[in-house]
């Protein structure tokens, strides 16, 4: 017994463990997603933390887990940067559509952020919990970098973010079929400007042209967001 | 796909660099981002490593974002009397946006199309 609560200890020395942990959550994650046959209320991400928890409670504490783990979540850095790849190949896109997706954007993103800072400020939210709140329709490795600098809590941000991809990616076919749009364009565009990277892949499964649109998108609404609310927040602090 | 990833990191470097000499409010990783963006378009085409690189990291996001986001499990006392207003904020918040999206730019399009 003695041995076994020395292991523990010992595991929870070095990274190992909490990345271990990481991997074999999101793989069971992945494989229940799979196996409930991709349903768009359980992303991976939900369905591999949901998973995670346990583990993490039965043998570590959360400091020693993400300590740990950083060795994954450093390459969202890379990952971030990587982003301007997707951007540049569906790019083209813009100009058949320019008037349209330049004004949607411009009042789109600013929207997304604001009505929820809005409704949260009238319910009595703290500061930290606005700033959690205010990148939500960004794709989360740019939600993360902006909730850090606004002083806001990353993994309320990025539970923010992930329930705002599911919303928005259940909610806007709907709304599709109520309004009468047919168009690929629209939907595409509008749910990855809303819902991200989430949305995106949903709008992949509903067709080609709606998930070009939206991950045309989540760069732009990522990129705009990225310098703009910073300057935002600093005019209204 | 190593070729790529290194041109990723050192755009990384770059945009950190640039963060840290100018003072900008935009994290490093979004100005390497935006850097790398530019320098695409410049040059109006893409090598195959670099392409690889980049959808081998996005393909993985869920996994390099589950260390955060599993935190929400445990933030405990931090945020009793917050959750009421939170999600009714982002429910709320995200489906009138999302609704508003839609018939914007619906409008948008048509008026485009009859011209």
């Amino acid at each position: 017994m003695e041995r076994i609560t020395a292991l523990a200890e010992h595991l929870s020395q070095t990274p190992l463990l909490p990345v271990a942990l990481t991997l074999l959550a999101y793989q069971l994650g992945l494989m229940l997603f799979q196996k409930l046959k991709r349903p768009a209320w359980l992303p991976p991400i939900v369905a591999g933390s949901l998973l995670l928890v346990p583990m993490i409670a039965l043998l570590l504490d959360y400091a020693t887990y993400y300590s740990g783990a950083k060795w994954i979540s450093f390459l969202l850095g890379p990952a971030t940067v990587a982003l301007a790849v997707p951007l540049f190949l569906q790019f083209r896109h813009i100009r058949e559509l320019f008037v349209p997706i330049a004004v949607t954007l411009c009042v789109g993103a600013p929207l997304a952020a604001g009505l929820a800072l809005g409704i949260a400020w009238l319910l009595g939210a703290d500061l930290a919990v606005l700033a959690s709140l205010a990148p939500k329709s960004v794709t989360a490795p740019i939600a993360v970098s902006l909730t850090e600098q606004l002083g806001g809590v990353v993994p309320l941000a990025v539970g923010i973010v992930a329930l705002t991809g599911v919303l928005c990616s259940l909610f806007a076919p709907l709304c599709c079929r109520w309004l009468k749009i047919e168009d690929e364009r629209i939907l595409g565009f509008v749910m990855g400007l809303n819902g991200h990277g989430i949305a995106t892949a949903r709008a992949f499964e509903l067709g080609h042209q709606a998930g070009a649109f939206s991950s045309l998108a989540m760069g732009l609404t990522g990129a705009f967001t990225a310098l703009l609310l910073p300057l935002a927040w600093a005019l209204l602090a | 796909m190593i070729r790529g990833l290194t041109t990723i990191m050192l755009f990384w470097v770059l945009g950190e660099s640039l963060h840290f000499l100018t003072g900008l409010a935009v994290s490093g990783n979004v100005l390497g981002m935006l850097l790398l963006f530019a320098w695409l378009l410049f040059r109006q085409r893409i090598d195959l490593e670099l392409e690889q690189a980049s959808s081998a990291l996005i393909a993985q996001l869920s996994l390099l974002l589950l260390p955060g986001g599993v935190g929400l499990f445990f933030l405990g006392e931090r945020m009793s009397g917050q959750w009421l207003p939170l999600l009714t904020a982002v429910i709320v918040g995200s489906l009138l946006s999302t609704f508003i999206c839609l018939v914007l730019m619906k409008a948008l399009v048509a008026r485009k199309e009859s011209r």
